[in-house]
């Protein structure tokens, strides 16, 4: 397919489903129950002439198609109102989250592709020999074991008994560093054990998936014309068989990366670690509309990105998309 | 290339062990630190924008009260004014204000500015301190040491405000308007024992102690408060050594404690838990008119069983509730807690209930509980979605209720939800539509006046949640407000609990109880008041001004990070596994290509 029309119709795709899912948090708040302005306020009580007020700013005043227009002048300029718990910006809350959060999940995510990618690769390719077995139960017992529990006995182990960790948070709390790398290796030790736990559940499912694509693939009729070729083991391997296998894995590392903001939830939230799973947690314990509105879209926009890259991998990776 | 990557591990593994035994990034060696741990966070270090307990107890420690209340009982003692007297008339308050006190950026504090911080509140409508400056007219200060009160009658709470002075040389500056939205970002110039430093909102708050106090300076350097999101993480940090209090977890958690390392304390706290009725006279209240009958209401009373609540909701955290002013807050001179007597108590006793519920009007007919009119009687029961403890207690309540035959409907509900009903207006005509909740106060001031004023029509539609409305009672509330007698204001509050405890706009549950943990390396806690846990109240912060090492010694930190020697094995490990299995498959294909 001509490469423009591809990558056209692709982000066609990704504008109309961002449109769409933007369109939708619009409804969040006017179909919960209760008065939308006053969900719109903090607890307390209020005078009705500040809920008036507070009708003004969120436009509920006036007709729902006015509404929809504003509420979409106001996200595009990325206002999205002040935080009720905070009493700033929503911005300003969500924005230093970001960062904590890309970290965690992508030393994590590094981390289980690296490994789970290879470990899948050598065990499909040496199927039912001594590494697969016991590589493959390994990994299915990280797949299966929820993240939430891992992390504790994590914290348990590592932290509270053998302290060679700290329990949780990104920084010991009040703490300033000599100099950027003591910074660094005071991060670094923060993150390994959130970052273990959160990586540890994809390696399992990278490995499993890579596996069963290899073994897949390695029925193909390509393959034996390969070794018939003379091939040695090494080249039919990484030359052949992994790069046809890697299409589904590709599909999965795409679609949990997309999934970056809001997989870390679990993580974060045992860990104390300060990112955007753990602000999701808690605003909706704190009924924080405003900020779960921003995160909600967020967490929508990031999937669809992941995705659309994820396309555009396939261009280079499929031959038979160019074709 | 094998050589070589085992060169590059042997040196990794060299630096990591270096770094084994190397320093942790802890602050300067000597400096004492207390750290503690709770599920709060502070949002804000304006006091202008508190709303949270957490809030308050900060707010506290950065500045000072006028006049302060004793650790043991509450009662009034000097802070920042050393002494005070009153006219004749008890309309004109003086006080003598501390002489010699800064700011923390050096600038004197005088009695301009506890005028200012008063006036500032009562001409721009300050929400939040309101409830302490009803009554003052104005506030003058004719000299630098003395602050003059001109209120517009007996003014009783004078000597229990509770509202931080600020430094006029600050605040004047500030847009009224914009005043609750200012920063006041650290480090907070403030006069108090210490001064907020450093905010990472969600996380943390840095406080140094203002070694100039005037009370003494504090015996520790710094205290950083930390916010958790579980208390499973506070108590492993509690153990681990990594925080010295914790603050509010559950009391299992806390039994599970070494008694010889950690302290455990639950404790009084301020505020009660309450099932709430819509006692609405308005003629267009959505709630079930037999509310508006306090003669049905007061008969509910024997179909709770506060006991079975407690142990059950509450996990005996607490203790039983009968009177809307907790005990243990007042000089035992002068409580203003009402207790029932015996035969006044309503025990627990469906029967009772039934035969009340007749006797008042609303018999049986074929099981089902009728109104004067001889509908079946069917109440809304709502409690909130973040309220365990509510939402347990609910389930007993309607369990309870459905047995004198009412039709109960029980929901569980976002706060904004339930606001709304009770708030609710259609076009000017103020229409209630609710009609039993669960919820609970806390934080409250330690002078009865606001929460005795949630009672009052005044508050209807404002600081009411129950709407409730009766001319005897609002009579009683104006009086003790203007009664500044302790004896004669306590015996008119007592008879305004008494009046609550019959008519039952609330049935009071349960007394809330704080809990705390402390390692034991840490001495001179004091509690305030004498019962309560030592480190969790905003109207007395002595606890954190004297505390200090039971050793002489500066508190050390975890020793080092050993996480580079975890990734330099984790590293060497999958290292060699790679390595093995390339020689072993590069072994089996030359193997191959042999044969």
């Amino acid at each position: 397919m001509d490469r423009r029309r591809y990558f056209l119709r692709k982000i066609a795709n990704a504008l109309l489903t961002v449109i769409i899912v933007t369109s939708f948090n619009f409804m969040l708040f006017r179909i919960l129950p209760g008065d939308p302005s006053r969900l719109l306020l903090p607890r307390g009580s209020w005078s009705a002439t500040i809920i008036a007020q507070q009708k003004k700013v969120f436009h509920l005043d006036k007709p729902l198609w006015q509404q929809f227009g504003f509420y979409w002048s106001d996200t595009v300029q990325l206002k999205f109102g002040d935080s009720f718990k905070e009493r700033r910006p929503v911005t300003a809350v969500v924005g230093p989250r970001i960062l904590p959060t890309l970290l965690l999940v992508g030393t994590g995510t590094v981390f289980a592709v690296i490994i789970g990618v290879t470990s899948g690769v050598l065990a499909g390719w040496r199927r039912a020999g001594a590494y697969d077995t016991l590589s493959t139960g390994a990994n299915m017992v990280f797949y299966a074991v929820p993240t939430l529990w891992l992390g504790m006995i994590f914290i348990g182990i590592f932290s509270a008994r053998l302290g060679w960790f700290p329990s949780g948070y990104m920084e010991v709390a009040g703490a300033s560093y000599a100099s950027w790398w003591e910074h660094t290796k005071a991060l670094l030790d923060h993150m390994f054990l959130p970052a273990l736990t959160f990586g540890l559940g994809y390696m399992g499912q990278y490995h499993l998936i890579v596996r069963s694509s290899l073994t897949g693939v390695m029925k193909e009729d390509f393959v034996l014309t390969a070794r018939a070729k003379g091939l040695s083991d090494n080249a039919v391997l990484w030359k052949h068989v992994v790069p046809n296998a890697m299409l589904p894995t590709v599909t999965i590392v795409m679609m949990n990366i997309g999934f970056i903001m809001s997989g870390a939830i679990l993580t974060e939230t045992v860990f104390n670690w300060p990112g955007i799973g753990l602000l999701a947690y808690q605003a909706m314990q704190n009924r924080d509309y405003p900020v779960m509105q921003a995160v909600f879209l967020l967490m929508s926009v990031a999937v669809i990105l992941a995705n659309f890259i994820a396309d555009v991998m396939y261009y280079y990776l499929d031959p038979r998309v160019q074709g | 290339m094998l050589v070589l990557i085992l060169m590059v591990l042997a040196a990794f593994l060299a630096a990591a062990s270096a770094e084994a035994v190397g320093t942790s990034a802890s602050p300067t060696p000597g400096k004492l630190v207390l750290r503690v741990d709770w599920l709060d966070n502070v949002n804000s270090t304006n006091p202008f924008a508190a709303v949270g307990i957490c809030e308050y107890q900060i707010d506290h420690l950065n500045y000072d009260l006028l006049v302060g209340f004793n650790a043991t009982d509450m009662s009034p003692r000097p802070e920042l004014a050393t002494s005070w007297s009153s006219s004749s008339d008890q309309k004109t308050w003086t006080f003598k204000i501390r002489q010699g006190v800064k700011w923390s950026d050096g600038v004197p504090l005088t009695a301009k500015d506890v005028a200012f911080t008063f006036n500032y509140i009562i001409k721009n409508n300050i929400a939040g301190y309101l409830m302490f400056t009803t009554g003052i007219k104005d506030v003058v200060a004719p000299d630098d040491t003395t602050v003059v009160f001109n209120c517009n009658y007996p003014k009783a709470d004078i000597l229990r405000m509770w509202v931080p002075i600020l430094p006029e040389h600050i605040w004047g500056k500030i847009k009224p308007a914009d005043v609750t939205q200012y920063a006041n970002n650290p480090p907070v110039v403030g006069s108090g024992p210490f001064q907020s430093v450093k905010l990472v909102r969600g996380q943390y708050i840095v406080l140094k102690a203002n070694k100039d106090y005037w009370g003494g300076a504090p015996k520790v350097d710094e205290i950083i408060f930390i916010t958790a999101s579980n208390t499973n993480t506070m108590v492993d940090d509690l153990k681990s050594g990594a925080v010295d209090v914790v603050i509010d977890m559950r009391v299992v958690q806390g039994k599970a404690l070494d008694p010889k390392k950690f302290t455990f304390q639950t404790g009084l706290s301020k505020g009660f838990y309450e099932l709430g009725f819509n006692c609405s006279t308005s003629a267009y209240s959505k709630g079930n008119p037999v509310l508006k009958d306090w003669k049905f209401r007061q008969a509910l009373n024997y179909a709770v069983d506060k006991q079975k609540i407690l142990d059950v909701a509450f996990l005996g955290q607490g203790s039983v509730a009968s009177g809307v002013i907790q005990p243990g807050y007042f000089p035992k001179s002068c409580d203003y807690h009402w207790q029932p007597s015996a035969d006044q108590t309503y025990p627990f006793d469906l029967n009772k209930a039934s035969e009340a519920l007749t006797a008042a009007g609303y018999p049986l007919k074929n099981g089902v509980r009728v109104d004067k009119q001889g509908k079946p009687i069917t109440l809304r029961l709502e409690a909130l979605a973040n309220m365990q403890e509510n939402q347990t207690a609910a389930k007993l309540i309607a369990g309870w209720f459905g047995q004198l035959g009412l039709n109960i409907q029980y929901s569980v509900v976002d706060d904004g939800t339930l606001i709304g009903q009770q708030y609710n207006f259609v076009g000017a005509n103020f229409t209630p539509d609710y009609d039993m909740f669960m919820w609970n106060w806390t934080g409250l001031g330690v002078d009865p006046n606001f929460i005795l004023s949630v009672f009052t029509t005044a508050q209807v539609a404002n600081w009411s949640d129950c709407m409730y409305s009766n001319p005897e009672y609002d009579k009683l509330f104006t009086e003790q407000a203007r009664t500044v007698d302790q004896q004669q204001r306590k015996a008119i509050i007592w008879k305004m609990q008494e009046l609550l405890y019959q008519q039952t706009p609330y049935v009071t549950m349960v007394y809330a109880a704080d809990s705390t943990a402390f390692s034991n390396k840490w001495q001179g806690w004091v509690a305030s008041p004498t019962g309560a846990c030592v480190a969790y109240n905003a109207d007395n912060i002595d606890s954190w001004v004297n505390v200090h090492l039971a050793t002489a010694g500066s508190t050390t930190s975890k020793s080092g990070t050993n996480a580079w020697l975890i990734i330099g094995i984790v590293c060497a490990v999958v290292v060699v596994l790679g390595t093995a299995t390339f020689v072993i498959t590069r072994r089996r294909r030359d193997r191959r290509v042999e044969e």
